[in-house]
């Protein structure tokens, strides 16, 4: 690691389990952590602080999701239940198995749960507002178009995606759209501007998708499974992993296609988070090995290649987050710890 | 990252029908292994009840990882829950998979080949199968469609061990037959009889299976027997050559082989001498999925070659003619 271009660390914080998930609250100061061993700890993100704990689950809690522009905070787990944990307290909506992952829509109105080979839609108080079963195999991932009115759903051969009406209630049972594409899908993001979809694959590959033709593209041939994939608040930059190298690719224009991506060495280990600031440019990028390296990606590209920051979690990182200010960074590790960095 | 394979938390896979004592297996290794941490991935939620033991319900997911090909399927259940298993401070001393007497070993192997994640921090040990005495012969027999493979050949077929439980339900004769049926289908596995699973669980636990290490134990009678009329079209083939192989010959003809066999051949292993190796070449494989290495050095040995590959209508000449076609030049004598 280069020391002399160390950042300085803000704080440090703990956990009893290794970190599954981190979230850093739109709109206060809490960060939630996460982790296997079943705890969902909220942290002062000012100091790291313990503000409270919240749910538990039992097996571990896997995945959370802050309401944007809101003050709920959904934790999913092993033991097949939600906690949307607001201002009013908490409530539990059993979903039935393991919950893989979880997405609000931008509006904060609803929440996406993957569990098993369904998804539940919910409202932020908790309430049921449809259920799409029987989905082909297990849900890895779900995405919200941009405004919300249409929900995908990755697994196993593709995307679905549901119907999503404002109101949630009048959701139709089947898909008013297939993205057919033959690979085990492990994640999805959609560009904030609605205008393409991109899964991470088992199968050491990125797909590809134009959200309104579903025009598709692949890029195959990583060394390891792509499992964490981000895109920038401009839907400029795609950042990708399944290799040692941060991929970057321009989405710009025409898309990626018949472009070559910037590739950014900057972990001696395989990329297991990426995470964009929220408010301007910089790409936190992090490896099994613990490295967290900062990039700063120009309109044109990116400059040198190298980043321009780097320092050490110490084990591997498995959730990044950003304050929504963008002045700092929180990391999450296996071995439990919790960094914050100042950008 | 890959851990040293000693590092590696070892994975026993327990398969076999309802009513072969699966479950019976598995609570007995639950209890006379305290002190160990053990996970077990289940396919029924609740059929064991340890307090110590973490138990989570599998779905049999198997998806094709490489456009259809039949061969590199694998277990998408299994992918996730040992990776987030993995990540947890807490660590298990050993991982225990059950599956169902329906499922096809071959997509929990290929995980182990397929996901780096997986390869690098888990080792697959071995593949026991249990099957009852008095029923397998049945269950062996029962017509397929063309083209669907019997599941209990199969599974006897990836086993590392088998354990012929319910011995106590049969008489010698139809013991003699079942074992005789099992020796048919798969050679390399030892078999171990029982009467309520009461096996010494060191013999299916630590049974290196897939590990590279350990040699080959095998039976020199099947290696050297004549071409043997079985009525089962899964087989065990053995082939066992004096010589030196030629490095270049032997991967051109394993990967044809395997790429136009692999679909019928379920396991293979083999010992090889390589000529400017002075390490035996050890490899196993799963369909088209091969992984080699170097093993213990022949020393003072004489240099030969072993290999078995288990599977459906194998040919024992041309699998022998095959291999011999592989040795190297005869060098001239100085």
């Amino acid at each position: 690691m280069t020391t002399a271009l160390a950042r300085p660390v803000l704080w440090t914080a703990r956990v009893d389990e290794s970190v599954s998930a981190v979230g850093w609250s739109a709109g206060d100061v809490r960060v939630a952590v996460a982790d296997l061993g079943g705890a969902v700890t909220l942290l002062d993100g000012r100091d790291g602080a313990v503000v409270a704990t919240g749910p538990t689950h039992d097996g571990g809690a896997l995945a959370l999701a802050w309401q944007p522009g809101g003050e709920v905070l959904a934790t999913g787990g092993a033991d097949g239940r939600v906690v949307l944990l607001g201002p009013a307290g908490p409530c539990v909506v059993e979903v039935g198995g393991w919950v893989q992952a979880m997405r609000w829509a931008r509006s904060g109105r609803h929440l996406a749960v993957a569990t098993g080979r369904t998804v539940v839609l919910l409202d932020p108080a908790g309430a049921v507002l449809a259920r799409w079963g029987g989905q082909p195999s297990t849900v890895t991932d779900v995405v919200f178009s941009r405004d919300g009115s249409r929900l995908g759903v990755a697994a196993y051969g593709g995307l679905r995606w549901y119907a999503v009406s404002a109101s949630g209630a009048s959701a139709a049972a089947d898909p008013v759209r297939v993205f057919d594409w033959k690979g085990s899908l492990l994640t999805a993001r959609v560009t904030p501007d609605g205008r393409w979809v991109a899964s991470g694959n088992q199968d050491s590959s990125v797909h590809v998708w134009r959200l309104w033709t579903g025009e598709d593209a692949q890029m195959a041939g990583y060394p390891q499974k792509v499992d964490v994939l981000a895109f920038d608040r401009l839907s400029r930059w795609m950042a990708n992993g399944g290799s040692t190298e941060v991929h970057l690719w321009d989405f710009s224009g025409r898309g990626p296609v018949g472009r070559s991506p910037f590739v950014l060495p900057g972990h001696d280990a395989l990329v297991s988070a990426l995470a964009w600031q929220p408010t301007g440019s910089l790409l936190a990028s992090a490896g099994r090995d613990g490295g967290i390296a900062l990039w700063q990606p120009s309109t044109t590209g990116i400059t040198g290649r190298r980043p321009r920051a780097r320092f050490t979690a110490g084990a591997r990182v498995t959730g990044l987050t950003w304050q929504p200010g963008g002045g700092a960074v929180v990391a999450g590790t296996v071995e439990g710890a919790v960094l914050a960095v100042a950008a | 990252m890959s851990a040293p394979t000693a590092d590696k938390v070892p994975v026993t896979v327990l398969t076999g029908f309802l009513g072969s004592g699966k479950t019976t297996l598995l609570n007995r290794i639950l209890t006379e292994q305290h002190g160990q941490r053990i996970a077990v991935i289940e396919n029924e939620f609740g059929e064991v009840g340890i307090d110590d033991a973490l138990v989570i319900d599998a779905e049999e997911e198997v998806f094709e990882m490489n456009n259809g090909c039949i061969c590199c399927t694998v277990r998408g259940d299994l992918i996730r829950i040992l990776g987030t298993l993995m990540r947890r401070k807490d660590r298990f001393d050993r991982i225990l998979i059950e599956t169902t007497g329906l499922a096809d070993p071959a997509p929990v192997a290929q995980t182990f080949f397929m996901d780096d994640e997986i390869g690098g921090q888990l080792r697959l040990d071995g593949i026991v199968t249990l099957v009852d005495a008095a029923h397998l012969v049945q269950h062996l027999d029962d017509e397929r469609p063309d083209g669907v493979e019997n599941e209990a050949v199969e599974q006897i077929a990836f086993a590392d061990r088998i354990v012929l439980n319910k011995t106590d339900l049969v008489d010698a004769g139809e013991l003699a037959e079942v074992r005789a049926r099992i020796s048919g289908i798969n050679r390399l596995a030892d078999v171990l009889e029982a009467v309520q699973a009461d096996v010494d669980l060191s013999a299916v636990l630590d049974v290196g299976g897939f590990d590279l290490a350990r040699a080959l134990d095998l039976d020199p009678a099947f290696l050297t027997e004549s071409e043997h009329q079985h009525d089962q079209t899964v087989t065990s083939v053995g082939v066992e050559l004096d010589g030196e192989l030629d490095i270049d010959r032997l991967n051109a003809w394993l990967g044809r082989l395997l790429s136009t066999k692999g679909v019928d051949i379920f396991r293979s292993k083999g010992i090889l001498a390589v000529r400017g190796m002075p390490e035996r070449y050890v490899f196993q494989g799963v369909h088209m999925l091969l992984d080699g290495t170097q093993g213990a050095p022949w020393g003072d040995a004489p240099r030969s070659n072993r290999a078995v590959f288990i599977g459906r209508d194998l040919d024992r000449a041309e699998l022998t003619d095959g291999l011999r076609a592989c040795l190297a030049e005869p060098v001239p004598a100085s």
